[in-house]
């Protein structure tokens, strides 16, 4: 064990030192130099207590339920450890260690909420075996590296065992399925509401059963793919939720747990699941409905999609997708749909990142857009709809124009560079601007924006 | 148009069989027919269970699904052959896109080294590859007397090694391909497999076209001369290989190596 704590000192050192560098970055370099030093690193922590670690994972959500979570358990006292800043691979998970233990690597915290890759789930929990685990969901992510949603539910139904206590997301099949694995199943869901829907069009799709094959049928979603589900065939279907929001009230921004009205510091329908799970972690924690409902009230979420900036007379609101995820791509065109006002769209899909070779390949994919739905943002008053992004502007194009996109409205800029795609942002008459592009691209536009001030 | 111009088509299992957009598809097959002048009609079946007689369509398509699914309706179908068989023996098109070829190859071996076999309308053997591989794809092919180049792309996680006796639908000028080789898809009498996504006949209409106009033969339908030449696609297309020659120049030929199996 003595390297192992001659280890441990090196690693806070080099986190002191980048703390002094920049505080403000997440980084797993502690973690990651302590498992260049020692192997075995990540499971010498022996003094964690793993009934009170709780991993969260699935394909989206993970940061803000992470968030949300170590929000409820700090505002009531409980001194939570976490990575939220998303380092949530195995380095970043052991990196959460190496800051909240002391030089014994005795821990600092009493509890430990990790977020957690998908596919660092086998090697986190080798090291770290929280008896804790919530599932947000499994959905189509990264098809890059996981080609099929059926490759993270493999790789989870093989991690979960029966120390686990699992919370599920009773509305979402895959999550729902896992829970003849685990020792004990909390369910959370999301009961019908305003802004919940039917999937009705001739040619909408949902998924197959994960158990059967068969089709899964909606009788209402909340989000894509989430929602009161059954399958067809073989009866797998959702349950009554242990934890469930209910009264969903968008207008007044409260919905009901329990007996307990909460306030919704955010009002995306998909904020829902992760109040939900979040409840459902603290309630078994024993927290109370009603400190719990008091905590989320004052959350403020770090990791949140949206911002808004302004450039000239134009306000322009930013909403962050990740690459070729629908849901979120979806969940951005939904609450841009819900502004009537007149304004410009506009949306830059990319290529795949080249800038980590080794890991991601450098390809054009926009086929993901053709799982979305335009037509409602199409709708809702669009003075000019701008298709940017260099090498698949045209794809882009291409898609709004299948849903229904005035061509005459409809700019395409076959460029990523901030000048020319403000130029055409800057002829515009409408003051609002909404804005979907990937983070790494939003980046180099908020700094033309800054020089541009 | 008259109803003499239709053609009928079917979108099989579209909820078990959706991984990429590919409904995308058949808006394009839209796009295309009112360009040449056809009629088409789109019906969706959505269980193995209610397959039933297709001798009504004109056009069988299914979409990539999961290897699971896949596996799924390898042995589901069976129930159901005859009817794909009778089909395809009336010289009728039915396309196959992605993983869904599993279900109508000779065999396929998982990860795990299990095999399921599938109806076996094409010699071909599947093997499921341990890295996803993604990237761009440019496929030269004659389809149905048409020349044409198809731009897509592929997210592969099956390499498939065809039959002595089986043909490819085209070369496969970059990209993946069935296994990393010269062969993209496999066109067999009038059952089409392409591994190309996009959605594919979003990217390439002309594809959806030769498709359509085979059909049509195959009915005796007169097909009236092209509208449009379809620009966005063209230029969507060219921009495509305009980056695929700047990888392959900068540094992409290693990369073609990132699905190794």
């Amino acid at each position: 064990m003595m390297w192992f704590y001659i280890v441990l000192a090196i690693a806070k050192l080099s986190s002191i030192a980048i703390n002094l560098i920049d505080s403000s970055r997440g980084t797993d370099f502690p973690g990651k130099l302590a498992l260049f030093l020692d192997k075995k690193f990540a499971s010498k922590f022996k003094q964690v207590d793993f009934q009170k670690t709780i991993i969260v994972t699935g394909s989206n959500g993970k940061s803000t339920t992470t968030n949300l979570l170590y929000h409820i358990f700090t505002e009531n006292g409980v001194k939570a450890a976490s990575n939220l800043k998303g380092s949530n691979m195995l380095n970043g998970v052991a990196t959460v260690f190496v800051k909240n233990t002391s030089l014994s690597g005795k821990p600092k915290a009493d509890v430990f909420i990790l977020e957690v890759d998908e596919r660092s789930l086998p090697d986190v929990l080798a090291s770290y075996p929280a008896e804790h685990v919530v599932v947000t969901n499994v959905m189509q992510d990264q098809v890059h590296r996981n080609g099929e949603p059926d490759l993270v539910y493999s790789i989870f139904k093989n991690s979960f065992n029966k120390s686990m206590v699992m919370y599920l997301n009773n509305d979402e099949p895959r999550s729902k399925s896992y829970e003849s694995l685990g020792r004990e199943t909390v369910y959370y869901g999301v009961e019908q509401n305003p802004a919940s829907y039917v999937k009705d069009k001739p040619l909408d799709v949902t998924m197959p059963c994960p158990f059967c094959r068969h089709k899964i049928v909606f009788s209402f979603m909340n989000v894509s793919n989430m929602g009161r589900f059954e399958c067809s065939h073989c009866g797998f279907k959702s349950e009554e939720s242990s934890v469930s929001v209910k009264q969903a009230n968008f207008d007044e921004g409260t919905f009901v747990i329990g007996s307990t009205e909460f306030s919704m510091p955010y009002t995306a329908p998909v904020m829902l699941y992760n109040y939900a799970a979040s409840a459902a972690v603290a309630m078994r924690f024993g927290l109370s409905e009603p400190s719990i409902a008091k905590a989320v009230s004052s959350f403020v979420n770090v990791s949140g999609r949206m911002e808004s900036l302004k450039y000239k007379d134009k306000t322009l609101n930013y909403i962050r997708m990740k690459q070729e995820n629908p849901e979120t791509l979806q969940g951005a065109l939904d609450a841009i749909a819900q502004d009537k006002t007149e304004k410009v769209f506009v949306i830059g899909l990319c290529t795949l990142d080249e800038r980590r070779p080794h890991w991601v390949p450098h390809y054009a994919n926009t086929y993901y857009a053709y799982e979305c739905d335009f037509k409602p943002l199409l709708a809702s008053g669009v003075e000019k709809v701008i298709a940017f992004s260099e090498y698949v502007c045209y794809d882009i194009a291409n898609r709004l124009l299948y849903d229904g996109a005035d061509p005459d409205k409809l700019v395409v800029i076959n460029s990523d560079e901030p000048k020319d795609v403000m130029k055409a942002i800057g002829e515009s008459k409408s003051s609002t601007v909404y804005f979907i592009t990937l983070m790494r691209v939003m980046d180099g536009f908020k700094a033309y924006i800054a020089q541009s001030a | 148009m008259s109803s003499s111009n239709a053609i009928s088509l079917v979108y099989l299992y579209p909820d078990l069989l959706s991984l990429h957009g590919d409904r995308g598809n058949i808006w394009a097959f839209g796009k295309a027919a009112e360009n040449i002048g056809i009629n088409l009609s789109v019906s969706r079946i959505d269980s193995v269970e209610r397959t039933g007689d297709l001798s009504g369509f004109d056009i069988v398509l299914m979409s990539p699904g999961e290897l699971s699914t896949a596996q799924y309706l390898a042995g589901a179908l069976k129930e159901h052959k005859a009817a794909f068989e009778e089909h395809l023996a009336k010289a009728k098109p039915m396309v196959v896109i992605g993983t869904t070829i599993a279900a109508f190859a000779s065999e396929c071996t998982r990860l795990d080294g299990s095999k399921f076999s599938g109806l076996g309308f094409v010699d071909a053997s599947l093997t499921e590859l341990s890295v996803c591989y993604s990237n761009d794809s440019v496929l030269a092919c004659e389809l149905f007397g048409e020349q044409m180049e198809v731009v897509g792309g592929q997210i592969q996680i099956v390499r498939v090694s065809l039959g002595k006796g089986e043909t490819p639908l085209g070369i496969n000028e970059y990209g993946y391909g069935n296994d990393k080789g010269m062969h993209e898809g496999i066109l067999k009498g009038s059952f089409v497999f392409t591994n190309l996504l996009g959605p594919v006949f979003v990217k390439n209409p002309w594809f959806a076209e030769a498709i359509l106009l085979y059909a049509a033969r195959q009915k005796g339908i007169a097909v009236e001369g092209r509208k449009a030449e379809y620009e966005l696609e063209r230029m969507s297309n060219d921009e495509i290989k305009r980056f695929i020659d700047i990888k392959v120049a900068k540094h992409d030929h290693s990369r073609l190596d990132h699905g190794k199996n």
